[in-house]
């Protein structure tokens, strides 16, 4: 089949034509199959390179697997709890009473804090007031930090009192407690609970 | 102003790019080619109905010449079979179909010289002569003057019908030059020849010689002719001698083809052989000459000499740029071939495009389809290790949260000690504290101004502390004396939990 252009068009019309024609499938292609493609391509780039780079983290956990459980073990695993916050706070403040009970030690004031939730934990926090010889809060201090469960010193502040080698001291005490993992508490459906610790309810 | 300028300058692009585009059909036509073809045809119409074919190759005396003669279109197949699509095919017509004008033009482009000339050569045509067909080589031109030109006119039905009996052969020519375009070549290579004396393949002869402008005056003698031709070839040199003005110059006369010619000559002139090319005669011409018969052999052209011949004159009639101007094919042939080479371009410029978008886009795909494998083999892998991984991940997220807080755990009693440490007894602390961002602030008595002024240097050595900064002292009434009173600022130094 010849087509059969109009007579007005000649030689320079046709190339312009085709040109125009040439540049409009160009730029149809490019909009609607090269552009399109590229980001396709681009998607998938970064897509892998995330799946990399969350395969070698994977990996990378599962190489010091042996050494983060007995350390787990050693240093955390009493720390776990998966009670609810109330009775978890009140242990906490029992506890704190408990080591307070000195001879020349006094509470002033305890108050809690509100429970900070965090992925794999939460902080139980508390601030407390005390009155007595330095050497008594220390040794408080002491007892409080150095038991078995995870309890550090957020700030805290001596003053003297007109008393003498009395102080006070205001402590921002946090203690931490360890979630156990759950099905679907983190990184996607299908988890199965993966710290299977028995002594959770001894804390 | 700079909106002025830059209007200015896109009106001066888009004039340069509508020159381009008008410039276009014509740099694209293959009729512009001024260098000589790598590759041609030359191909005559002899009166028998058959063609005498004259093939080059190469360039210069590196030239491939062969001479073929075809007598049907068998042949004719034959010979375009090895013809390569796109090597010119020049057919030459002879005197009989073509006439010779010389024409004054006014100074005006090359665009607008063809028209100009055929505007003029048709005008001086009695209107039973038809449409024609006009072509020209420049003979002279200087500036602001009229351009002389040697002009050809040829009937269009003659070289619709020469073309025509080509074509039913299958062989299509694309250009249509009229054989005074080639023997002007030939005499203008050979200086020394008065008069060129041509036997075409089918035993016509041509006689050519040129004018003192640089015009070539061609003449077409037929051996049926018989006395009537030697008596045409007398003429011939009797011009050429009354053009002189010495009607005992010598007159040099080179030969190129067979036999008619050589015995023409006889009786005539002195013949000796020149080149391979040539046999020249020379004498006074005027038939007192001495008959040298033994020489008539050596006259003898053969075909390949003839075909010698052609060597050189394609590369001068390229140059020259007569295969464009000389050109006697129709105008609508030659309007055709310009759009077939145009749509040939474009079509190759838009397949081209089309192979660069399928390329990029298979390049694409392929690339995706790469990725994708890749990201399913990432999946698959992480998927057999994704629980126990992540239950890791969480034991090491955790175990990270202890070591924090366990490293604040001494913080009272490695403060307390270190102050203990690094302060002087005259010193006493009211107020000591501990922010959450690690800051310390401490607030404290001593017995004289001087002690404070000690203390950052001191509390410095401890491990404990960094950055221990005086911020201020003071006296202040105390009772009947007075006391010192500080402020100083530090940053704790938190050992790492183990």
């Amino acid at each position: 089949m010849k087509i059969q252009l109009p007579r007005a068009f000649g030689i320079r019309q046709v190339v312009i034509l085709v040109l125009t024609v040439m540049v409009v499938l160009a730029a149809a292609a490019a909009e609607y199959g090269l552009l399109p493609g590229y980001d396709e391509l681009a998607e998938s780039r970064s897509l892998a390179q995330l799946r990399a780079a969350q395969y070698a983290r994977l990996s990378g956990n599962l190489a010091v697997r042996n050494k983060v459980a007995e350390e787990f073990q050693r240093s955390a695993s009493s720390s776990v709890w998966n009670g609810s916050d109330e009775v978890a706070l009140s242990n906490f403040l029992r506890d704190l009473e408990a080591k307070a009970r000195l001879p020349g030690l006094s509470i002033v004031n305890i108050k809690p804090l509100p429970v900070r939730n965090e992925k794999t934990h939460k902080v139980y926090s508390a601030r407390l007031t005390l009155a007595g010889r330095l050497a008594e809060v220390l040794q408080f201090a002491s007892e409080v930090t150095g038991g078995q469960g995870v309890v550090g010193i957020e700030s805290f502040n001596v003053r003297g009192t007109q008393k003498l080698y009395t102080v006070e001291c205001t402590l921002a005490v946090r203690k931490l407690s360890l979630i156990p993992r759950r099905a679907g508490t983190a990184h996607g459906p299908g988890e199965i609970l993966a710290i299977k610790d028995d002594r959770r309810d001894g804390e | 102003m700079e909106l002025r300028e830059v209007a200015r300058d896109l009106r001066g692009r888009v004039r340069s790019a509508w020159t381009w585009v008008a410039r276009l059909p014509r740099a694209m036509s293959p009729s512009d080619a001024v260098q000589a073809p790598s590759a041609a045809m030359i191909v005559s119409q002899s009166a028998q109905g058959r063609l005498h074919c004259v093939r080059l190759r190469g360039s210069g005396n590196d030239r491939d010449i062969s001479c073929v003669e075809v007598a049907d279109a068998e042949q004719a197949a034959a010979v375009m079979a090895g013809w390569r699509k796109g090597w010119p095919v020049i057919l030459v017509l002879s005197k009989s179909h073509y006439l010779i004008k010389k024409l004054s033009a006014a100074p005006v482009s090359d665009e607008e010289m063809h028209g100009m000339l055929e505007l003029e050569a048709s005008a001086a045509l009695p209107p039973q002569f038809g449409p024609v067909e006009v072509s020209y080589r420049l003979l002279e031109r200087s500036d602001g003057k009229a351009a002389c030109c040697e002009v050809y006119l040829c009937r269009r039905e003659t070289v619709e019908g020469c073309l025509e009996e080509l074509a039913a052969w299958g062989i299509r020519p694309d250009y249509v030059l009229p054989s005074a375009v080639v023997w002007r070549q030939v005499l203008g290579v050979a200086g020394d020849i008065d008069l060129l004396l041509v036997c075409l393949p089918d035993g016509h002869a041509e006689a050519a010689c040129l004018d003192g402008d640089g015009a070539c005056s061609v003449r077409f003698i037929s051996p049926a002719d018989g006395e009537g031709a030697n008596r045409s070839l007398i003429e011939c040199i009797r011009s050429i001698k009354g053009r002189n003005g010495d009607p005992s110059a010598v007159v040099t006369v080179g030969c190129v083809g067979g036999q008619p010619v050589s015995s023409w000559l006889q009786g005539l002139a002195v013949l000796r052989r020149i080149d391979d090319r040539f046999v020249a005669c020379s004498g006074t011409m005027d038939g007192q000459g001495a008959p040298l018969s033994h020489l008539a052999a050596s006259v003898a052209a053969s075909k390949e000499r003839f075909a010698a011949a052609w060597r050189p004159q394609v590369e001068g009639i390229a140059a020259e740029g007569l295969l464009h101007t000389a050109n006697l094919l129709p105008r609508r042939l030659v309007l055709a071939a310009k759009a077939r080479a145009v749509y040939r371009t474009l079509a190759v410029a838009g397949a081209s495009l089309l192979l660069a978008v399928v390329l990029l886009y298979s390049a694409l795909q392929i690339a995706i389809h790469r990725y994708r494998r890749v990201n399913e083999d990432l999946t698959e892998r992480i998927g057999r290790i994704k629980a126990e991984g992540e239950a890791v991940g969480w034991q090491i997220a955790q175990l990270e949260a202890v070591r924090s807080l366990r490293a604040s755990s001494g913080d009272l009693l490695e403060i307390i000690a270190g102050l203990t440490e690094g302060t002087p007894r005259e010193i006493t602390y009211s107020d000591v504290e501990l922010l959450d961002s690690g800051d310390i602030r401490l607030h404290g008595q001593a017995e004289s101004v001087s002690l404070p002024f000690l203390l950052p240097e001191n509390l410095q050595k401890q491990p404990q502390f960094k950055r221990v900064v005086l911020q201020s002292v003071g006296q202040k009434q105390q009772g009947a004396g007075s006391a010192t009173d500080f402020r100083m600022d530090c940053e704790l130094a938190r050992k790492s939990y183990k």
